[in-house]
Protein backbone atom coordinates (compact mmCIF):
# COMPACT_ATOMS: atom_id res chain seq x y z
CA UNK A 1 0.00 0.00 0.00
CA UNK A 2 2.46 2.60 0.83
CA UNK A 3 6.28 2.76 -1.03
CA UNK A 4 7.80 3.60 2.21
CA UNK A 5 10.65 0.84 2.89
CA UNK A 6 10.85 -0.24 6.37
CA UNK A 7 14.28 -1.77 7.42
CA UNK A 8 13.61 -5.75 8.17
CA UNK A 9 12.90 -6.45 11.75
CA UNK A 10 15.92 -7.95 13.78
CA UNK A 11 16.22 -11.61 13.56
CA UNK A 12 14.07 -13.13 15.59
CA UNK A 13 11.30 -11.16 16.54
CA UNK A 14 7.88 -11.25 13.82
CA UNK A 15 7.78 -8.11 11.53
CA UNK A 16 5.44 -5.94 13.04
CA UNK A 17 4.22 -2.68 11.62
CA UNK A 18 3.29 -0.52 14.73
CA UNK A 19 1.12 1.57 12.61
CA UNK A 20 -1.42 -1.55 12.10
CA UNK A 21 -4.56 -2.13 13.99
CA UNK A 22 -4.70 0.35 15.93
CA UNK A 23 -8.72 0.70 16.52
CA UNK A 24 -9.55 0.31 12.90
CA UNK A 25 -13.23 0.93 13.73
CA UNK A 26 -12.24 4.91 13.45
CA UNK A 27 -11.57 4.90 10.18
CA UNK A 28 -14.63 3.07 9.15
CA UNK A 29 -16.92 5.27 10.87
CA UNK A 30 -14.98 8.60 9.60
CA UNK A 31 -15.42 7.15 6.31
CA UNK A 32 -19.20 6.20 6.21
CA UNK A 33 -19.59 9.85 7.50
CA UNK A 34 -18.23 11.27 4.40
CA UNK A 35 -20.03 8.81 2.10
CA UNK A 36 -22.96 10.47 3.74
CA UNK A 37 -22.64 13.98 3.29
CA UNK A 38 -21.79 12.99 -0.34
CA UNK A 39 -24.89 11.86 -0.85
CA UNK A 40 -26.96 14.12 1.06
CA UNK A 41 -25.13 16.79 -1.31
CA UNK A 42 -25.94 15.19 -4.22
CA UNK A 43 -29.60 14.67 -3.29
CA UNK A 44 -29.65 18.46 -3.19
CA UNK A 45 -27.88 18.64 -6.18
CA UNK A 46 -30.32 16.03 -7.62
CA UNK A 47 -33.42 18.40 -7.29
CA UNK A 48 -31.99 21.26 -8.06
CA UNK A 49 -30.93 19.35 -11.63
CA UNK A 50 -34.66 18.39 -11.93
CA UNK A 51 -36.13 21.73 -11.14
CA UNK A 52 -34.09 23.63 -13.46
CA UNK A 53 -34.29 20.31 -16.17
CA UNK A 54 -37.48 20.70 -16.39
CA UNK A 55 -38.29 24.81 -16.23
CA UNK A 56 -35.21 24.67 -18.86
CA UNK A 57 -37.31 22.47 -20.69
CA UNK A 58 -40.66 24.42 -20.92
CA UNK A 59 -39.58 27.76 -20.56
CA UNK A 60 -37.07 27.01 -23.74
CA UNK A 61 -40.00 25.53 -25.43
CA UNK A 62 -41.89 28.28 -25.83
CA UNK A 63 -39.37 30.60 -26.14
CA UNK A 64 -39.35 33.09 -28.85
CA UNK A 65 -38.09 36.52 -29.76
CA UNK A 66 -40.96 37.96 -29.64
CA UNK A 67 -41.04 37.33 -25.37
CA UNK A 68 -38.31 39.37 -25.02
CA UNK A 69 -39.43 42.53 -27.47
CA UNK A 70 -43.05 43.02 -27.35
CA UNK A 71 -45.58 43.72 -24.63
CA UNK A 72 -48.36 41.38 -23.23
CA UNK A 73 -51.48 42.96 -25.56
CA UNK A 74 -49.22 42.79 -29.17
CA UNK A 75 -49.34 39.60 -30.95
CA UNK A 76 -47.33 37.98 -30.58
CA UNK A 77 -46.95 38.47 -27.15
CA UNK A 78 -43.99 38.93 -24.89
CA UNK A 79 -42.87 40.42 -21.59
CA UNK A 80 -40.53 42.81 -22.13
CA UNK A 81 -42.06 45.53 -19.72
CA UNK A 82 -42.19 42.82 -17.26
CA UNK A 83 -38.78 41.48 -17.07
CA UNK A 84 -37.55 45.63 -17.32
CA UNK A 85 -39.91 46.20 -14.49
CA UNK A 86 -38.75 43.58 -12.21
CA UNK A 87 -35.12 44.78 -12.34
CA UNK A 88 -36.08 48.57 -11.38
CA UNK A 89 -38.61 46.92 -9.15
CA UNK A 90 -35.30 45.48 -7.52
CA UNK A 91 -32.94 48.10 -7.85
CA UNK A 92 -35.48 50.73 -6.12
CA UNK A 93 -35.94 48.30 -3.21
CA UNK A 94 -32.15 47.80 -2.93
CA UNK A 95 -31.58 51.13 -3.00
CA UNK A 96 -33.77 51.62 0.14
CA UNK A 97 -33.38 48.22 1.87
CA UNK A 98 -29.74 47.53 1.56
CA UNK A 99 -27.89 50.81 3.55
CA UNK A 100 -31.00 50.41 5.54
CA UNK A 101 -29.54 46.78 6.22
CA UNK A 102 -26.24 47.12 6.39
CA UNK A 103 -26.69 50.11 8.87
CA UNK A 104 -29.27 48.04 11.28
CA UNK A 105 -26.36 45.09 11.33
CA UNK A 106 -23.58 47.46 11.88
CA UNK A 107 -25.41 49.02 14.76
CA UNK A 108 -26.29 45.63 16.00
CA UNK A 109 -23.01 44.26 15.72
CA UNK A 110 -20.76 47.35 16.80
CA UNK A 111 -22.48 50.09 18.74
CA UNK A 112 -25.18 48.63 20.60
CA UNK A 113 -25.10 48.03 23.94
CA UNK A 114 -27.29 45.59 26.12
CA UNK A 115 -30.25 47.26 26.98
CA UNK A 116 -34.06 47.27 26.20
CA UNK A 117 -33.72 49.60 23.44
CA UNK A 118 -31.18 46.97 21.28
CA UNK A 119 -33.41 44.20 22.24
CA UNK A 120 -36.07 45.53 21.10
CA UNK A 121 -34.15 46.64 18.30
CA UNK A 122 -33.60 42.40 17.54
CA UNK A 123 -37.19 41.18 17.73
CA UNK A 124 -38.06 43.51 15.60
CA UNK A 125 -35.67 42.38 13.02
CA UNK A 126 -36.38 38.99 13.93
CA UNK A 127 -39.97 39.36 13.66
CA UNK A 128 -39.42 41.15 10.47
CA UNK A 129 -37.81 38.27 9.33
CA UNK A 130 -40.15 35.72 10.35
CA UNK A 131 -43.17 37.68 8.46
CA UNK A 132 -45.17 36.17 5.92
CA UNK A 133 -44.44 38.55 2.90
CA UNK A 134 -47.80 39.21 2.02
CA UNK A 135 -48.26 41.11 5.52
CA UNK A 136 -45.09 43.25 4.65
CA UNK A 137 -47.17 44.23 1.12
CA UNK A 138 -50.28 45.09 3.67
CA UNK A 139 -47.79 47.49 5.29
CA UNK A 140 -46.36 48.80 2.11
CA UNK A 141 -49.97 49.25 1.06
CA UNK A 142 -51.46 50.99 3.89
CA UNK A 143 -48.21 53.29 3.87
CA UNK A 144 -48.38 54.09 0.22
CA UNK A 145 -51.09 53.00 -1.52
CA UNK A 146 -53.81 54.23 0.77
CA UNK A 147 -52.26 58.04 0.91
CA UNK A 148 -51.59 57.34 -2.85
CA UNK A 149 -55.18 56.42 -3.87
CA UNK A 150 -53.96 54.09 -6.25
CA UNK A 151 -51.04 51.20 -6.78
CA UNK A 152 -47.56 52.22 -7.30
CA UNK A 153 -44.00 50.90 -8.07
CA UNK A 154 -43.00 52.68 -5.26
CA UNK A 155 -45.48 50.51 -3.09
CA UNK A 156 -43.86 47.83 -4.50
CA UNK A 157 -40.64 48.61 -4.03
CA UNK A 158 -41.23 49.85 -0.12
CA UNK A 159 -42.93 45.80 0.30
CA UNK A 160 -39.72 44.57 -1.34
CA UNK A 161 -37.19 46.22 0.83
CA UNK A 162 -38.80 45.09 3.81
CA UNK A 163 -37.94 42.29 2.88
CA UNK A 164 -34.43 42.46 2.34
CA UNK A 165 -33.69 44.55 5.59
CA UNK A 166 -33.72 41.94 8.21
CA UNK A 167 -32.04 39.82 6.30
CA UNK A 168 -29.48 42.09 5.11
CA UNK A 169 -29.26 43.12 8.86
CA UNK A 170 -28.59 39.64 10.47
CA UNK A 171 -26.37 38.84 7.61
CA UNK A 172 -24.12 41.90 7.83
CA UNK A 173 -24.37 41.22 11.93
CA UNK A 174 -23.14 37.91 11.69
CA UNK A 175 -20.52 38.62 9.56
CA UNK A 176 -18.75 41.79 11.25
CA UNK A 177 -19.21 39.44 14.58
CA UNK A 178 -16.99 36.86 12.84
CA UNK A 179 -14.01 39.53 12.10
CA UNK A 180 -11.59 38.48 15.07
CA UNK A 181 -11.37 40.53 17.98
CA UNK A 182 -7.19 40.73 17.24
CA UNK A 183 -7.89 42.69 14.13
CA UNK A 184 -10.18 45.44 16.40
CA UNK A 185 -7.10 45.47 18.96
CA UNK A 186 -4.19 46.00 16.33
CA UNK A 187 -6.39 48.91 15.01
CA UNK A 188 -7.26 50.35 17.98
CA UNK A 189 -3.67 50.02 19.45
CA UNK A 190 -2.52 51.88 16.13
CA UNK A 191 -4.54 54.87 17.26
CA UNK A 192 -7.50 54.54 14.85
CA UNK A 193 -10.91 56.09 15.96
CA UNK A 194 -14.06 53.38 16.05
CA UNK A 195 -15.08 53.94 12.69
CA UNK A 196 -11.72 54.15 11.04
CA UNK A 197 -11.25 50.76 12.64
CA UNK A 198 -14.94 49.58 10.86
CA UNK A 199 -14.93 51.77 7.65
CA UNK A 200 -10.82 50.45 7.00
CA UNK A 201 -10.75 47.09 8.38
CA UNK A 202 -13.78 45.40 9.95
CA UNK A 203 -15.97 46.06 7.37
CA UNK A 204 -13.11 44.88 3.81
CA UNK A 205 -12.80 41.76 6.09
CA UNK A 206 -16.42 40.93 6.45
CA UNK A 207 -17.25 42.19 2.70
CA UNK A 208 -17.13 38.65 1.17
CA UNK A 209 -19.87 37.64 3.98
CA UNK A 210 -22.34 40.86 3.87
CA UNK A 211 -22.53 40.91 -0.34
CA UNK A 212 -23.31 37.07 -0.55
CA UNK A 213 -25.68 37.74 2.50
CA UNK A 214 -27.31 41.27 0.29
CA UNK A 215 -26.71 38.55 -2.72
CA UNK A 216 -29.09 36.39 -1.29
CA UNK A 217 -31.62 39.12 -0.47
CA UNK A 218 -31.84 40.79 -4.06
CA UNK A 219 -32.27 37.15 -5.51
CA UNK A 220 -35.09 36.26 -2.92
CA UNK A 221 -36.95 39.55 -3.29
CA UNK A 222 -36.50 39.03 -7.18
CA UNK A 223 -38.93 36.09 -7.10
CA UNK A 224 -41.55 37.54 -4.49
CA UNK A 225 -45.11 37.50 -5.81
CA UNK A 226 -47.38 37.88 -3.03
CA UNK A 227 -46.19 41.38 -1.38
CA UNK A 228 -46.57 42.57 -4.84
CA UNK A 229 -49.91 41.69 -5.46
CA UNK A 230 -51.89 45.00 -3.83
CA UNK A 231 -48.98 47.01 -4.03
CA UNK A 232 -47.42 46.94 -7.52
CA UNK A 233 -49.83 45.65 -9.17
CA UNK A 234 -49.12 45.25 -12.34
CA UNK A 235 -49.05 46.13 -15.62
CA UNK A 236 -49.10 45.55 -19.26
CA UNK A 237 -48.14 48.72 -20.68
CA UNK A 238 -43.98 49.59 -20.92
CA UNK A 239 -44.65 52.19 -17.87
CA UNK A 240 -41.77 52.48 -15.53
CA UNK A 241 -42.59 55.72 -13.21
CA UNK A 242 -42.67 54.50 -10.10
CA UNK A 243 -46.00 56.81 -9.27
CA UNK A 244 -48.03 54.36 -11.65
CA UNK A 245 -48.89 50.82 -11.16
CA UNK A 246 -45.87 48.79 -12.40
CA UNK A 247 -45.07 45.85 -14.56
CA UNK A 248 -43.29 42.74 -12.60
CA UNK A 249 -42.39 39.46 -14.28
CA UNK A 250 -43.62 37.23 -11.00
CA UNK A 251 -46.85 39.13 -10.88
CA UNK A 252 -47.41 37.77 -14.88
CA UNK A 253 -46.14 34.29 -14.61
CA UNK A 254 -48.64 34.05 -11.25
CA UNK A 255 -51.49 35.89 -13.83
CA UNK A 256 -50.71 33.69 -16.57
CA UNK A 257 -50.38 30.36 -14.66
CA UNK A 258 -53.88 30.81 -13.64
CA UNK A 259 -55.08 31.17 -17.17
CA UNK A 260 -57.45 28.53 -18.89
CA UNK A 261 -55.28 29.92 -22.20
CA UNK A 262 -52.92 27.39 -22.97
CA UNK A 263 -50.60 30.26 -24.74
CA UNK A 264 -50.86 32.34 -21.62
CA UNK A 265 -49.55 29.23 -19.49
CA UNK A 266 -46.28 28.67 -21.99
CA UNK A 267 -45.95 32.20 -21.55
CA UNK A 268 -45.39 31.77 -18.17
CA UNK A 269 -42.96 29.27 -18.29
CA UNK A 270 -40.70 31.37 -20.28
CA UNK A 271 -41.20 33.47 -17.59
CA UNK A 272 -40.04 31.46 -14.67
CA UNK A 273 -37.02 30.42 -17.10
CA UNK A 274 -36.27 33.91 -17.78
CA UNK A 275 -36.51 35.12 -14.23
CA UNK A 276 -34.31 32.42 -12.81
CA UNK A 277 -32.13 33.21 -15.34
CA UNK A 278 -31.64 37.02 -14.53
CA UNK A 279 -31.32 35.90 -10.79
CA UNK A 280 -28.28 33.38 -11.78
CA UNK A 281 -26.42 35.79 -13.97
CA UNK A 282 -26.78 38.74 -11.28
CA UNK A 283 -25.56 35.72 -8.26
CA UNK A 284 -22.47 34.68 -10.53
CA UNK A 285 -22.12 38.19 -11.80
CA UNK A 286 -21.47 39.33 -7.56
CA UNK A 287 -19.23 36.29 -7.18
CA UNK A 288 -17.82 36.85 -10.02
CA UNK A 289 -16.68 41.18 -8.22
CA UNK A 290 -16.08 40.17 -5.08
CA UNK A 291 -14.41 36.85 -5.08
CA UNK A 292 -11.47 36.38 -2.80
CA UNK A 293 -8.05 37.46 -5.22
CA UNK A 294 -5.33 35.39 -5.23
CA UNK B 1 3.85 33.09 48.71
CA UNK B 2 3.61 36.36 47.72
CA UNK B 3 5.69 38.96 48.78
CA UNK B 4 4.53 42.15 50.69
CA UNK B 5 5.59 45.31 48.41
CA UNK B 6 7.05 47.95 49.76
CA UNK B 7 6.35 51.37 48.92
CA UNK B 8 7.57 53.17 45.49
CA UNK B 9 9.73 50.83 43.65
CA UNK B 10 11.89 53.38 41.63
CA UNK B 11 13.23 51.96 38.78
CA UNK B 12 15.29 55.04 38.52
CA UNK B 13 16.45 54.60 41.51
CA UNK B 14 19.34 52.93 40.75
CA UNK B 15 20.23 54.11 36.95
CA UNK B 16 23.71 53.60 36.16
CA UNK B 17 25.99 56.27 36.09
CA UNK B 18 26.12 56.23 32.27
CA UNK B 19 22.64 56.20 32.15
CA UNK B 20 22.49 59.64 34.01
CA UNK B 21 25.21 61.45 32.50
CA UNK B 22 23.16 61.39 28.87
CA UNK B 23 20.97 64.17 31.36
CA UNK B 24 22.11 67.47 31.49
CA UNK B 25 24.36 68.80 34.74
CA UNK B 26 21.43 70.77 36.70
CA UNK B 27 19.20 67.86 38.43
CA UNK B 28 16.33 70.29 38.93
CA UNK B 29 13.04 68.87 39.85
CA UNK B 30 11.64 69.49 36.79
CA UNK B 31 14.33 67.48 34.49
CA UNK B 32 13.73 64.72 37.46
CA UNK B 33 10.19 63.95 37.13
CA UNK B 34 10.95 64.63 32.89
CA UNK B 35 12.88 61.11 33.32
CA UNK B 36 9.84 59.18 34.07
CA UNK B 37 7.96 58.56 31.08
CA UNK B 38 5.53 56.27 32.96
CA UNK B 39 4.54 56.78 36.36
CA UNK B 40 2.16 54.32 37.77
CA UNK B 41 0.78 54.68 41.17
CA UNK B 42 -1.64 52.26 43.37
CA UNK B 43 -2.75 50.15 40.04
CA UNK B 44 -5.11 47.49 40.64
CA UNK B 45 -6.62 45.77 37.72
CA UNK B 46 -9.45 43.44 37.83
CA UNK B 47 -11.27 41.07 35.39
CA UNK B 48 -15.07 40.77 36.56
CA UNK B 49 -13.85 39.33 40.41
CA UNK B 50 -10.14 38.00 39.11
CA UNK B 51 -7.74 40.40 41.01
CA UNK B 52 -5.10 40.33 38.34
CA UNK B 53 -2.72 43.40 39.90
CA UNK B 54 -2.41 44.24 43.12
CA UNK B 55 -1.79 47.91 44.70
CA UNK B 56 1.51 48.42 41.52
CA UNK B 57 3.82 50.90 41.97
CA UNK B 58 6.50 51.75 39.75
CA UNK B 59 8.06 53.75 37.42
CA UNK B 60 9.71 53.81 34.26
CA UNK B 61 12.59 55.71 33.06
CA UNK B 62 12.33 58.11 29.57
CA UNK B 63 15.26 56.80 27.11
CA UNK B 64 15.56 53.27 28.81
CA UNK B 65 14.20 49.66 27.84
CA UNK B 66 12.53 48.07 30.59
CA UNK B 67 11.82 44.58 30.82
CA UNK B 68 8.77 42.79 32.88
CA UNK B 69 9.52 39.37 33.80
CA UNK B 70 7.51 36.74 35.93
CA UNK B 71 5.73 33.36 35.43
CA UNK B 72 3.10 32.53 33.23
CA UNK B 73 -0.35 34.56 34.11
CA UNK B 74 1.27 37.20 36.72
CA UNK B 75 -0.05 39.78 34.79
CA UNK B 76 2.91 41.30 32.87
CA UNK B 77 0.04 41.73 29.63
CA UNK B 78 -2.05 43.22 31.81
CA UNK B 79 -0.28 46.02 32.80
CA UNK B 80 1.37 46.71 29.73
CA UNK B 81 -2.08 46.75 28.04
CA UNK B 82 -3.09 49.30 31.02
CA UNK B 83 -0.20 51.52 29.16
CA UNK B 84 -2.45 52.77 26.40
CA UNK B 85 -5.50 51.79 27.53
CA UNK B 86 -6.26 49.01 25.34
CA UNK B 87 -7.97 46.93 28.85
CA UNK B 88 -11.05 49.49 27.61
CA UNK B 89 -11.76 46.76 25.20
CA UNK B 90 -11.83 44.27 27.41
CA UNK B 91 -15.37 44.02 29.09
CA UNK B 92 -15.58 43.32 32.70
CA UNK B 93 -11.77 45.05 32.92
CA UNK B 94 -11.38 47.77 35.79
CA UNK B 95 -8.49 49.17 36.05
CA UNK B 96 -7.97 51.30 39.16
CA UNK B 97 -5.43 54.15 40.29
CA UNK B 98 -3.10 56.61 38.46
CA UNK B 99 -0.79 55.68 35.31
CA UNK B 100 0.90 58.96 34.37
CA UNK B 101 3.11 59.17 30.91
CA UNK B 102 5.06 62.19 30.05
CA UNK B 103 3.60 63.78 32.93
CA UNK B 104 0.24 63.48 32.30
CA UNK B 105 -2.58 60.90 33.64
CA UNK B 106 -3.99 58.29 31.22
CA UNK B 107 -7.05 57.73 33.02
CA UNK B 108 -8.27 61.17 33.38
CA UNK B 109 -11.63 62.02 31.22
CA UNK B 110 -9.82 64.63 29.10
CA UNK B 111 -7.11 62.17 27.73
CA UNK B 112 -7.75 61.73 24.14
CA UNK B 113 -7.40 58.01 23.70
CA UNK B 114 -6.86 57.98 19.95
CA UNK B 115 -3.98 59.94 20.17
CA UNK B 116 -2.35 58.56 23.33
CA UNK B 117 -2.52 54.84 21.39
CA UNK B 118 -0.75 56.44 18.04
CA UNK B 119 2.25 57.61 20.64
CA UNK B 120 2.31 54.40 22.60
CA UNK B 121 2.93 51.84 19.94
CA UNK B 122 2.08 48.23 20.92
CA UNK B 123 3.71 44.73 19.65
CA UNK B 124 1.17 42.12 20.51
CA UNK B 125 1.60 39.03 22.34
CA UNK B 126 0.01 36.94 19.06
CA UNK B 127 0.84 38.65 15.80
CA UNK B 128 -2.22 40.70 14.20
CA UNK B 129 -1.87 41.59 10.82
CA UNK B 130 -4.71 43.06 9.27
CA UNK B 131 -6.07 40.83 6.23
CA UNK B 132 -4.65 43.22 3.66
CA UNK B 133 -1.03 43.51 1.70
CA UNK B 134 2.14 43.50 3.34
CA UNK B 135 2.64 47.19 2.19
CA UNK B 136 -1.14 48.21 3.93
CA UNK B 137 -0.87 46.53 6.68
CA UNK B 138 2.42 49.19 7.44
CA UNK B 139 0.90 52.10 5.92
CA UNK B 140 -2.28 51.93 7.74
CA UNK B 141 -1.00 53.97 11.04
CA UNK B 142 0.28 56.52 8.58
CA UNK B 143 -2.65 56.76 6.94
CA UNK B 144 -5.29 56.71 9.96
CA UNK B 145 -2.83 59.62 11.07
CA UNK B 146 -4.21 61.85 7.88
CA UNK B 147 -0.38 61.42 5.89
CA UNK B 148 -1.34 61.15 2.30
CA UNK B 149 1.73 61.76 0.19
CA UNK B 150 1.97 58.69 -1.51
CA UNK B 151 6.13 59.05 -1.54
CA UNK B 152 5.91 59.66 2.38
CA UNK B 153 4.24 56.73 2.76
CA UNK B 154 5.96 54.64 0.62
CA UNK B 155 9.92 56.15 2.33
CA UNK B 156 8.10 55.48 6.27
CA UNK B 157 6.70 52.18 4.80
CA UNK B 158 10.31 50.89 4.04
CA UNK B 159 11.78 52.44 6.80
CA UNK B 160 10.23 50.68 8.97
CA UNK B 161 9.90 47.01 7.60
CA UNK B 162 14.21 47.86 7.17
CA UNK B 163 13.96 48.61 10.89
CA UNK B 164 11.95 45.31 11.49
CA UNK B 165 14.48 43.21 9.50
CA UNK B 166 11.83 41.94 7.09
CA UNK B 167 12.18 44.68 4.12
CA UNK B 168 14.63 41.73 2.57
CA UNK B 169 11.87 39.15 2.53
CA UNK B 170 9.00 40.93 1.22
CA UNK B 171 10.45 43.99 -0.99
CA UNK B 172 9.20 41.62 -4.15
CA UNK B 173 6.33 41.31 -2.67
CA UNK B 174 4.71 44.19 -0.76
CA UNK B 175 1.20 43.95 -2.64
CA UNK B 176 0.62 40.24 -1.33
CA UNK B 177 -1.48 39.84 1.85
CA UNK B 178 -0.28 39.69 4.94
CA UNK B 179 -1.38 36.26 6.07
CA UNK B 180 0.70 34.80 3.29
CA UNK B 181 3.93 35.49 5.57
CA UNK B 182 5.11 32.95 7.77
CA UNK B 183 4.29 33.31 12.10
CA UNK B 184 7.44 34.97 12.41
CA UNK B 185 7.28 37.35 9.73
CA UNK B 186 3.81 38.10 10.94
CA UNK B 187 5.43 39.57 14.18
CA UNK B 188 8.12 41.42 12.36
CA UNK B 189 5.10 43.19 10.35
CA UNK B 190 3.54 43.79 13.06
CA UNK B 191 6.40 45.49 14.70
CA UNK B 192 7.16 47.46 11.18
CA UNK B 193 3.28 48.35 11.99
CA UNK B 194 3.86 49.53 15.39
CA UNK B 195 7.23 51.94 14.77
CA UNK B 196 5.83 53.28 11.61
CA UNK B 197 3.99 56.31 13.11
CA UNK B 198 7.03 56.94 15.54
CA UNK B 199 5.74 56.50 18.99
CA UNK B 200 7.56 57.27 21.84
CA UNK B 201 6.79 54.61 23.90
CA UNK B 202 6.71 52.01 22.35
CA UNK B 203 5.09 48.53 24.50
CA UNK B 204 6.43 45.01 22.85
CA UNK B 205 4.91 42.19 24.34
CA UNK B 206 6.94 39.04 24.17
CA UNK B 207 7.59 39.92 20.48
CA UNK B 208 10.49 37.59 19.77
CA UNK B 209 9.02 34.30 21.20
CA UNK B 210 7.62 33.44 17.40
CA UNK B 211 11.26 34.25 15.95
CA UNK B 212 14.24 32.77 15.28
CA UNK B 213 17.65 33.33 16.52
CA UNK B 214 18.63 35.59 13.34
CA UNK B 215 15.16 37.74 13.76
CA UNK B 216 15.40 37.72 17.27
CA UNK B 217 18.93 39.39 17.30
CA UNK B 218 17.31 41.88 14.19
CA UNK B 219 14.26 42.55 16.45
CA UNK B 220 16.92 43.55 19.86
CA UNK B 221 19.23 45.67 17.43
CA UNK B 222 15.86 47.76 16.84
CA UNK B 223 14.96 47.94 20.54
CA UNK B 224 18.53 48.81 21.11
CA UNK B 225 18.55 51.79 18.30
CA UNK B 226 15.35 53.11 19.49
CA UNK B 227 15.69 53.20 22.70
CA UNK B 228 18.32 56.09 22.48
CA UNK B 229 15.20 58.39 21.54
CA UNK B 230 12.10 55.90 22.85
CA UNK B 231 10.95 54.68 25.93
CA UNK B 232 10.27 50.92 25.80
CA UNK B 233 8.95 48.06 27.50
CA UNK B 234 9.33 44.67 27.15
CA UNK B 235 7.25 41.45 27.97
CA UNK B 236 10.10 38.76 27.87
CA UNK B 237 10.51 35.55 28.88
CA UNK B 238 13.96 34.70 27.93
CA UNK B 239 15.62 35.48 30.72
CA UNK B 240 18.88 36.06 28.33
CA UNK B 241 17.45 38.38 26.22
CA UNK B 242 15.97 40.39 28.85
CA UNK B 243 19.84 40.66 30.31
CA UNK B 244 20.76 41.68 26.47
CA UNK B 245 18.57 44.60 25.80
CA UNK B 246 17.28 45.93 29.27
CA UNK B 247 18.31 48.22 31.41
CA UNK B 248 15.72 47.85 33.90
CA UNK B 249 14.21 44.75 35.04
CA UNK B 250 10.17 44.42 36.75
CA UNK B 251 9.69 40.75 38.03
CA UNK B 252 6.08 40.32 39.07
CA UNK B 253 4.56 37.40 40.75
CA UNK B 254 0.97 36.43 40.99
CA UNK B 255 0.13 39.64 40.31
CA UNK B 256 2.18 41.54 42.15
CA UNK B 257 5.51 43.49 41.86
CA UNK B 258 8.36 41.82 43.35
CA UNK B 259 11.47 43.46 42.69
CA UNK B 260 12.49 46.09 39.84
CA UNK B 261 15.59 47.62 39.66
CA UNK B 262 18.73 47.84 36.86
CA UNK B 263 18.79 44.19 34.88
CA UNK B 264 22.37 43.37 36.40
CA UNK B 265 21.24 44.27 39.98
CA UNK B 266 18.15 41.99 39.40
CA UNK B 267 20.24 39.39 38.05
CA UNK B 268 23.18 38.96 40.05
CA UNK B 269 21.97 40.31 43.23
CA UNK B 270 18.42 40.36 43.29
CA UNK B 271 16.55 41.53 47.12
CA UNK B 272 14.51 38.99 47.26
CA UNK B 273 15.02 35.45 47.46
CA UNK B 274 12.01 34.86 44.91
CA UNK B 275 13.53 36.87 42.27
CA UNK B 276 17.15 34.79 42.88
CA UNK B 277 14.66 31.55 42.45
CA UNK B 278 13.22 32.57 39.34
CA UNK B 279 16.08 34.11 37.49
CA UNK B 280 17.65 31.14 37.91
CA UNK B 281 15.17 29.01 36.72
CA UNK B 282 14.57 27.58 39.92
CA UNK B 283 10.75 28.23 39.60
CA UNK B 284 8.53 30.01 36.83
N1 LIG C 1 -9.56 39.08 29.10
C1 LIG C 1 -9.41 38.50 30.30
N2 LIG C 1 -10.49 38.12 31.00
C2 LIG C 1 -10.36 37.54 32.21
N3 LIG C 1 -9.19 37.31 32.82
C3 LIG C 1 -8.06 37.67 32.17
C4 LIG C 1 -8.11 38.28 30.87
N4 LIG C 1 -6.85 38.53 30.47
C5 LIG C 1 -6.07 38.09 31.46
N5 LIG C 1 -6.77 37.58 32.49
C6 LIG C 1 -6.23 37.02 33.74
O1 LIG C 1 -5.35 37.96 34.32
C7 LIG C 1 -4.19 37.33 34.81
C8 LIG C 1 -2.96 37.96 34.19
O2 LIG C 1 -2.97 37.68 32.81
P1 LIG C 1 -1.86 38.26 31.82
O3 LIG C 1 -2.30 37.97 30.44
O4 LIG C 1 -1.60 39.65 32.16
O5 LIG C 1 -0.62 37.33 32.20
P2 LIG C 1 0.86 37.35 31.59
O6 LIG C 1 1.78 37.66 32.70
O7 LIG C 1 0.93 38.21 30.40
O8 LIG C 1 1.03 35.83 31.17
P3 LIG C 1 1.81 35.21 29.91
O9 LIG C 1 3.24 35.25 30.24
O10 LIG C 1 1.30 33.81 29.83
O11 LIG C 1 1.46 36.03 28.72
C9 LIG C 1 -4.32 35.84 34.50
O12 LIG C 1 -4.70 35.19 35.66
C10 LIG C 1 -5.41 35.78 33.47
O13 LIG C 1 -6.17 34.62 33.65
MG1 LIG D 1 1.11 37.87 28.35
Amino acid sequence: MSDITVSPAPAGSPPVNPFQGRRPGRRWISRAFAGLSILATLMALAVLFVVLWYIGGRGIEYMTTAFFTNLPLQTPEGMRNCIIGTVILVMLSSVLGVPLGMLCGIYLAEYARKGWFTYAARLVIDLLAGTPTILLGVIAWQLVVVPMHHQSGWSGALALAFIMVPIIARATEEMLRLVPHAHREASAGLGASHAQTLFRVILPAAKAGISTGIMLAIARVAGETAPLLFTALGNDQAVYDPNQPYPSLTLKIWQYSQSAEASWRHQAWTGVLALVSLVLIFTAAVRFTVREKK
Amino acid sequence: MTPPVTADNHVSGHRSASASAAGSGSMSVETRAARHAIEIQGLNVHYGKGHAVHDLNLNITHGEVTAFIGPSGCGKSTILRCFNRMNDLVSGCQVRGSIKIHGANIYDRRTNVMELRRRTGMVFQKPNPFPKSIFDNVAYPLRIHGIRGKAVIKERVEKSLRSAGLWDEVKDRLNTSALSLSGGQQQRLCIARAIAAEPDVLLMDEPCSALDPIATKTVEKLINDLSKTITIVIVTHNMHQAVRVAHQTAFFYMGRLVEAGPTDKLFHKPDHQQTLAYVTGQFG
